[in-house]
This record gives C-alpha cells, sequence and structure tokens, in this order.
C-alpha cells in the first residue's frame, strides 16, 4: 500500500503537482476508488509527459486538432489500478455478475443496437477509441488506437495502432483487421446496426501493419468518437468469407482482442467471459464476468440485494425497494441522453412554432424531475447534454412552466375555445393530439400521462397510444403520431447533423430547417475546437428558439452495485464495462 | 388399436398444418414487424434492404411456403435476435421447461389426487372446508406476485434460497443446488395448479361414490380401502386424467410468468420473448412444438381412458 502511494506521489510530481504524503492518503480515504482515479487524472491534466507510466491521453483528443496526438503511454484507467485507493490494494480473483435484460449475442456486426449485445460485446472486443469522464465531461481516449492525426480539412485520419495486441486465438491484431472490420460495417449487404456513427469513411487503406488510415467522404470533426461508438474491431482471419449476417460457426466460440474471452453462452440463463491474461493493457483483476439474463426487473432488484448480482440499472421508482440493503450502493452515473416529445412537422397545426412553444410551457419539467424522477435527472435545455463540456450552451431561451402564457401563445396561433372547452381554429379545426409512447417504461407512461393532463387543461384533446416497443417505433418511423415520446442516447460529441439536418434518414420529425442545416454541416466540418464550441453555441440557441422538439429532461442513470465491487468507474455502463480490466472484489 | 394410433398420427399431421397455417397468419398480422428491424439505429434504406434480405417483403403465401419447404428438409431457420437455429434453440429450453413443469405435476398430482379423495370421503367437514380454502387461496393468488413474495422472504431476508437461475453459476452440478433452484419456482407452480387437481379429484369421488356399484361392492361385504382404491378411486381418475391431459402441454409451452419472475430459461420465455419481439422463426417453432406435444398428449389421455375403463373401445 505505502509502496503503491509513494509511486502515485512520484507520478504527480513529475506532472509537475505537490500533494504531500498525507493529503494524498486522506483523499485516498474518504473518496471511493473511482473518484481518487479521477481526482489523479484531472490533476495529471494533460501535462505529463510519459514518465513512469501514466501519461494520460492529453485532453481535446477529439480529433478536432489536426496536429498529430502523442501517443499515451499507458491508458488513463491503468492509474485507477495503480492508485491505492480507499481501503485496500486491488485484489485478483473472483467472478463479477452483471444482470442483462435479455439474451446477448456476442457478435458485434449485426446484430448490436440490441442493448445486451452492446453490453457483453464491450469486455470481449476492442474500439479503436473508447470514453472516460474527466472534470465533468466525456472525453475520447485510445483503446486498440495508440494515436490519430488528421489532415487540415479532416477528410483523413491516420491511426497508429498498439503493437503486439494479439486476439484470443493466439493471432497478432494487425491494420487488416481494423481495414475488414469497417469495409463489412459499410458494405450494403451487411446489416449492420451502428453504421450511421462510421457512414463518413469513404475508404479504409492499410498504410502498414500497425497504421491504418481512413478517407472520408467530407471534413467530419468527431469521428474519432464515432470509432469508440460500439465500433469493435473483429479478427478478419475467422470471419472473411463467412456469411457476415449469420456467422453461426463464429458465434460458437467468438473471438476478441478485449480483456475477457467468450466461454459459454447458455440461452435464457448467462453468458460467461473468463479473464484474458495475455490481454495489451494488462490482465483483469477479475477470473472472469457472468451476465445473467433476468428478464424481469423486480427480480433483478432481489438478485442484487440477495448478492447474487453485483450490478444492475434500475429504474427511480426502484430506488426505495434497495434502500437499507446494506451491501448495494445505489450509484448516479452521467450519460449523454435525452428525453423529448418528439414532435411530427408534417402536421400543419404543429408547424406553428408558437404552439410548440405553448406545449412546452405547460408541461413543468422540474416537477417531472424531482417526482418522476426523483431527482435523479435535470432539466433538458436542448439536444446537447452538460457532459460535453464547454460545448454546452446553457444560456438558450427556456420555456418554464407557465400555463398562461401556453394558453396566450396558443390563442395567439388562431386557437380559442369552443363550446365544449376544446380549442378550434378559424376553419373550425379541433385542437387535437395523438400521442404515442412504448408500453413497459413507468417513468415514460408517467410523464405521457401528466402531459395528457396538462394539454387537456388547455383545451386540446389528447388521445394516448401506448403500444408495444415494435409498434411504436414502427409508428415512430412512419410518422404515425403528433406527439411522442422518446430518448435519443449518442455519442459524446455535440454533432446533431444525424437527427436534425432536413435531409438526414435519422430525423424522425420531418423537421426542416435550412438556417439550422447550413449551421450543421459547418459545425462537423470544423477543425478549430473554438470555433466549432462557438457553432454548437448558436446553433443550440437556434434550436432553443425554433423547438423542433419539446425537450424534457436529461436523465441520469441508476445503477445498484454490491459494495464488494472496487474500479469501476462512474460514467455510464455502457463504457465503464470498456474499463472492466481495472475492476476488481473485495475480499 | 395400431390402427388407431395411426389413423390418430395421420389427424395430427393435418392439424399441425393447420397449427402453422394459423400460427403464421396471426403472428404476421400483429403490428410492428419484427423487433430487428425497429432498431432506431437503422436507417430507411437499411430497414428495407434487411426487410428483402428476410424475405419479408415477399407475398405471405410465398413466405409461407418458402418456410414450409424449409421446415420439411428439417430446417426450422434461424432466429432473428440471436442467429440460432431455431431447432438448437428449442432443444435447449425444452429439457429446462420439461425439469420445471414436469416435477411441477408430478408434486400437484401426489399431492392434489390424495387430498380430493380426502375432500370427498369427509364431505362437509371441517377438513374439506379447510382444503377448498386453501385450494381457492392458491388459484387466487397471481403467480407473479407469489413468486416475488417468495424470493423476497426466502432469498433476500432469510437467504436460504438462491433468487432465480437454474444453477448456482461456475459451481459444479450437485444434485442438492438443483434442487434448490427448483424449489421456489415449483412451488409457484404447484400452489397454481393444485386447486383445479384437487377439486376435480373430489368431484369424481363424489360422484363415483353414489354410484350403485358402489354400494354393490360395499353390499358385498369388500373392505372399505378395496371399494375406495379398485372400485372408487380407479373411476372418478378418469376425469382427473383429462385435467393432466391439459396440464401436460403446459408442462411442455412452459410457463412464462413463473419462468420470467425465477430467470429460468424455459420454452414459456423463449416463445413469449420471441412474439413480443415478433421473431417469426421462432414463435412458429415454439409453438409448433408446443402443438405436437398438445396432439401426443390427447392421444396418450385417449389410450389412457381405454385402459382405466374397459368400457371405452378404441378404433
Amino acid at each position: 500500500m505505502s509502496q503503491s502511494i509513494d509511486h502515485v506521489l512520484r507520478q504527480l510530481r513529475e506532472a509537475g503537482i505537490h500533494v504531500s504524503r498525507r493529503e494524498l492518503l486522506r483523499l485516498a480515504m474518504f473518496s471511493s476508488a473511482a473518484l481518487v482515479s479521477g481526482a489523479a487524472l484531472a490533476a495529471c491534466g494533460g501535462q505529463e509527459g510519459g514518465g513512469a507510466g501514466g501519461a494520460t491521453p492529453p485532453s481535446g483528443t477529439t480529433g478536432a486538432q489536426a496536429s498529430p496526438t502523442t501517443a499515451p503511454a499507458a491508458t488513463p484507467g491503468q492509474q485507477a489500478a495503480s492508485t491505492p485507493t480507499a481501503a485496500a490494494q486491488p485484489r485478483k480473483g473472483g467472478v463479477w455478475r452483471m444482470a442483462l435484460h435479455a439474451n446477448p449475442t456476442a457478435y458485434p456486426i449485426t446484430i448490436p443496437g440490441a442493448l445486451a449485445d452492446i453490453l457483453v460485446n464491450k469486455t470481449i472486443y476492442n474500439c479503436l477509441t473508447q470514453y472516460q469522464l474527466k472534470d465533468g465531461a466525456i472525453e475520447v481516449v485510445p483503446d486498440l488506437a495508440e494515436s490519430w492525426e488528421a489532415n487540415d480539412d479532416l477528410t483523413e485520419y491516420t491511426f497508429r495502432l498498439k503493437q503486439g495486441v494479439k486476439w484470443h486465438d493466439g493471432q497478432p491484431f494487425t491494420a487488416d483487421d481494423v481495414k475488414f472490420t469497417f469495409e463489412a460495417i459499410l458494405n450494403p449487404n451487411v446489416n449492420a446496426a451502428l453504421r450511421g456513427p462510421v457512414s463518413s469513411i469513404d475508404r479504409v487503406e492499410v498504410v502498414d501493419e500497425h497504421t491504418v488510415r481512413f478517407i472520408l467522404k467530407r471534413p467530419f470533426a468527431p469521428f474519432p468518437v464515432m470509432l469508440g461508438y460500439n465500433q469493435a474491431i473483429v479478427p478478419k482471419h475467422l470471419l472473411e468469407g463467412q456469411d457476415l449476417n449469420q456467422p453461426t460457426e463464429f458465434l460458437k466460440n467468438p473471438i476478441g482482442t478485449g480483456p475477457f474471452k467468450f466461454k459459454e453462452f447458455v440461452q435464457g440463463s448467462h453468458l460467461e467471459v473468463a479473464a484474458n491474461p495475455d490481454f495489451f493493457d494488462g490482465a483483469p483483476y477479475l477470473d472472469g464476468i457472468v451476465f445473467k439474463v433476468i428478464p424481469d426487473g423486480n427480480a433483478r432488484v432481489a438478485q442484487v440485494k440477495a448478492g447474487e448480482v453485483d450490478f444492475t440499472v434500475i429504474e427511480p421508482p426502484q430506488v426505495d425497494a434497495l434502500k437499507g440493503a446494506d451491501n448495494v450502493e445505489i450509484r448516479e452515473a452521467p450519460q449523454v441522453n435525452y428525453y423529448f416529445f418528439a414532435v411530427n412537422h408534417t402536421v400543419p397545426r404543429l408547424q406553428d412554432v408558437r404552439v410548440r412553444r405553448a406545449l412546452s410551457h405547460a408541461i413543468d419539467k422540474q416537477a417531472i424531475v424531482d417526482r418522476i424522477l426523483r431527482g435523479y435527472g435535470q432539466v433538458a435545455t436542448g439536444p446537447i447534454n452538460p457532459l460535453l463540456g464547454d460545448y454546452y450552451n446553457p444560456d438558450v431561451t427556456t420555456y418554464e412552466y407557465d400555463m398562461d402564457k401556453a394558453a396566450a401563445l396558443l390563442e395567439e396561433a388562431g386557437w380559442t375555445k369552443g363550446p365544449d372547452g376544446v380549442l378550434v381554429n378559424a376553419s373550425g379545426e379541433r385542437f387535437t393530439i395523438l400521442f404515442n409512447g412504448p408500453k413497459g417504461f413507468p417513468v415514460m407512461e408517467q410523464v405521457i400521462t401528466y402531459a395528457q393532463q396538462q394539454y387537456q387543461k388547455l383545451g386540446i384533446e389528447v388521445t394516448l397510444d401506448i403500444v408495444d416497443w415494435p409498434v411504436h417505433l414502427e409508428k415512430y418511423r412512419n410518422l404515425e403520431y403528433d406527439l411522442l415520446m422518446e430518448w435519443w442516447i449518442t455519442p459524446p460529441d455535440p454533432d446533431l447533423y444525424d437527427h436534425y439536418f432536413s435531409e438526414s434518414a435519422q430525423n424522425r420529425w420531418a423537421y426542416k430547417n435550412p438556417q439550422l442545416d447550413e449551421l450543421l454541416v459547418q459545425a462537423r466540418s470544423e477543425a478549430d475546437r473554438a470555433k466549432r464550441v462557438q457553432l454548437y453555441h448558436e446553433i443550440q440557441k437556434l434550436i432553443a428558439e425554433d423547438l423542433p422538439v419539446i425537450y424534457l429532461y436529461y436523465p441520469r442513470e441508476l445503477q445498484a452495485v454490491s459494495k464488494r465491487t472496487k474500479g469501476l468507474p462512474l460514467i455510464g455502463y455502457r463504457d465503464a464495462l470498456t474499463w472492466m480490466e481495472k475492476v476488481w472484489l473485495e475480499g | 388399436m395400431a390402427a388407431y394410433v395411426v389413423r390418430r398420427l395421420m389427424q395430427a399431421v393435418i392439424l399441425l398444418f393447420i397449427v402453422s397455417v394459423l400460427t403464421f397468419l396471426l403472428i404476421h398480422s400483429a403490428p410492428g414487424g419484427p423487433a430487428l428491424l425497429a432498431n432506431p439505429d437503422l436507417s430507411r434504406e437499411q430497414i428495407q434492404q434487411m426487410t428483402e434480405q428476410l424475405g419479408l417483403d415477399d407475398p405471405l403465401p410465398v413466405q409461407y411456403a418458402r418456410w414450409l419447404r424449409n421446415v420439411l428438409r428439417g430446417d426450422f431457420g434461424n432466429s432473428y435476435n440471436t442467429v440460432q437455429p431455431v431447432t438448437r434453440l428449442i432443444a435447449e429450453r425444452l429439457p429446462n421447461t420439461v425439469m420445471l413443469t414436469g416435477l411441477a405435476l408430478v408434486l400437484s398430482i401426489a399431492i392434489a389426487v390424495p387430498l380430493g379423495v380426502l375432500s370427498a370421503l369427509k364431505r362437509n367437514s371441517a377438513l374439506d372446508r379447510v382444503i377448498a380454502g386453501f385450494s381457492f387461496i392458491g388459484v387466487s393468488i397471481p403467480v407473479f406476485w407469489l413468486g416475488i413474495m417468495l424470493i423476497i422472504v426466502f432469498a433476500v431476508q432469510l437467504k436460504l434460497l438462491p433468487a432465480g437461475g437454474m444453477y448456482t453459476l461456475g459451481a459444479e452440478f450437485s444434485l442438492v443446488d438443483r434442487l434448490e433452484h427448483l424449489l421456489l419456482p415449483t412451488l409457484v407452480l404447484v400452489v397454481a395448479n393444485l386447486a383445479e387437481l384437487t377439486r376435480y379429484t373430489r368431484s369424481g369421488m363424489i360422484n363415483v361414490l353414489s354410484e350403485d356399484y358402489i354400494r354393490t361392492a360395499r353390499a358385498k361385504g369388500l373392505p372399505n380401502r378395496v371399494v375406495l382404491i379398485r372400485h372408487a378411486l380407479r373411476n372418478a381418475l378418469i376425469p382427473v386424467i383429462t385435467i393432466i391431459g391439459v396440464l401436460l402441454p403446459r408442462a411442455v409451452s412452459g410457463a412464462a410468468i413463473t419462468e420470467t419472475v425465477f430467470s429460468w430459461p424455459g420454452m414459456g420465455r423463449l416463445a413469449v420473448e420471441a412474439a413480443m419481439t415478433r421473431d417469426y422463426p421462432v414463435v412458429l417453432g415454439a409453438t409448433l412444438t408446443v402443438a405436437l406435444v398438445v396432439v401426443l398428449s390427447s392421444l396418450v389421455t385417449d389410450l389412457l381412458y381405454a385402459y382405466i375403463d374397459p368400457r371405452i373401445r378404441l378404433g
């Protein structure tokens, strides 16, 4: 223990930060493992040159810079491991058990999109980049990549890959695998679910065994971020020539580069992975991870309480059930996610911005956060999450709860109450809203029911359409709704093109705003970070004014974690799972 | 007898065909389409393309004919969600369900038949009322509630039994461990089955006890035990066998709710989850499997009738 304290002290001093041994110890005593490592990271900042093996990647490796990114000697997670934490030294051994809601498939090319697949694949495979939380903002750091650089107009990215990385079957990982993976994802005959984030790629060139170059169709600043968004690299030597949509042979024993190797999958029961002692970033502490399939939400809570699983995410209403369980800690993890009422812009009465503003004024978002989310969230001001650091612009038009203002705006837009209390316009059209939502999401159902009551108070006739998940998404896709509740979890980059650009396939609301379109293209092509921040501030102002959808809240992810779990970064579990080699279990 | 069985089996084939057509029509007319295609990350073009790849843009009769042709070759297709062959999914899940629901069925019979007989013999006594009371409670408790309550009491509070799953993961196979995992879900299923079986046994027994041949048997001076078991119970079991014939397919179709609450990887969950996500090949495969068992168990039931009641002639 004292030895590693000294080690950290040395590292910090090399970075030009002077803390006394006592201060560090005190810090360690009062903070959880994640906090200490986070503090140490924050302290290191990016000044450190690569001393005793603890260099952090410089901040701002988002690729917005054209300058080469220095090669970090190690990923920051390693510091979490070498950092002495609260009470004990990381201990080897033990199996960590995590609850999944559905069967996973350990194949990252086609099926993901299903959350269970994404989670499991984080431990078996690696992307070129990954994310970590620093100073309350999410940043992109290397994973299989060692460093990267872009040309001046952001149309070419060259990635240097880590050397000596091996697939679980012992074959070397090379640039050919990277090329193969992205060509598979972009192949129109492959049903790649996550093609969107890398659709900017025109072609991939192998420069040498450990260098790969991406030539893009257009300037694209967030490219390195997108490569960390579930874009796991798969082995060419096993998948070449296979049916990439149904690789039944490969699925019997999926092979990755990750800290854990596939061990077994029992349908409907569990998927188990075992430690990969040859992992390029150091052998994991855990012997393995078991992903238990527990479809019922109450059963997941019961199992974490009974000590049969170490991790599950929960919904705000389930917090009470876990109060008083002394073996479980409830953590609030930030996530890049916002909830909103989608607005169908093909419906004439919703095309009037005054109507959309009225619909926003009528909703008490703070009350939703306080009462329905039980405080585990924050009122949303727009589509860009505060986790994106200086990209987030809090200084935009907001729509505070004000029913009088809402009523006045509707009247201004030509809607007056008819004899039966329902709003009608000059041509006698009644103001009706078909409000769609998915079945089986208690929080969303509560929010929709609340909104229905609020809108009815204004004289709007609201019909609820709460339907099964696939039906909900089909209606969303086909614009068969007036309002619809949904959320977007996005990569940690402010790029809004996919969801807001008029002609984008993912613009689900038929929203068209030429002024915004222009800014969106400009912002995603901007190489200078400061200018890019400025552009996104402008975009957020414009969006807040025009209100394409009704923004509700940024939720926080609620994690029920066994107290014996140590070293799990406090970040959304999709990203925390990329750091599983650092997690250990207390005796 | 053999001719009868052959004829019944041929009827079964026709029946299975009809079931498959109906299932096919029903699942395809359910709104929403496969969840695979409902992924919000997919673009419209990709969805179009995947629809074509899966052959979902063909007219329904074409799709059905293609499915049937493959089935006749023994290929039930792959699950949309997990890419695994449907036959393998079912082969993995079926034994789990049979273990759970089979044990529950055997236990239910072992408990319910004696209780029913007892109720019938001591008709309207305090004991009869107590048994009736418990039966009604058992049939009225929602399965998911009972399951969660049992988990909270025995797994969370007392920490005596596991909260779910089939076995302790990572541990060597042990019978004790398996039984511990079976105990709570079996209990839930037995409680749910018990009422039906007890009531049927009781009413069957009461009917039989008032028959002339029982009076005759008693008049002959046969010992009470012989009268009850040889003459009464055997005849009273006919309606009970009917009920078991109904319960048997349930043992294969699984108990979706119980399996969900106890994270038991059985057929019920497979079928329900496939239906929810519109995983057409799995829905069809699971439904046909259950249909096959229904047909076979009704055949077995009929054969059992003939064995128990010589008045029934098959043919």
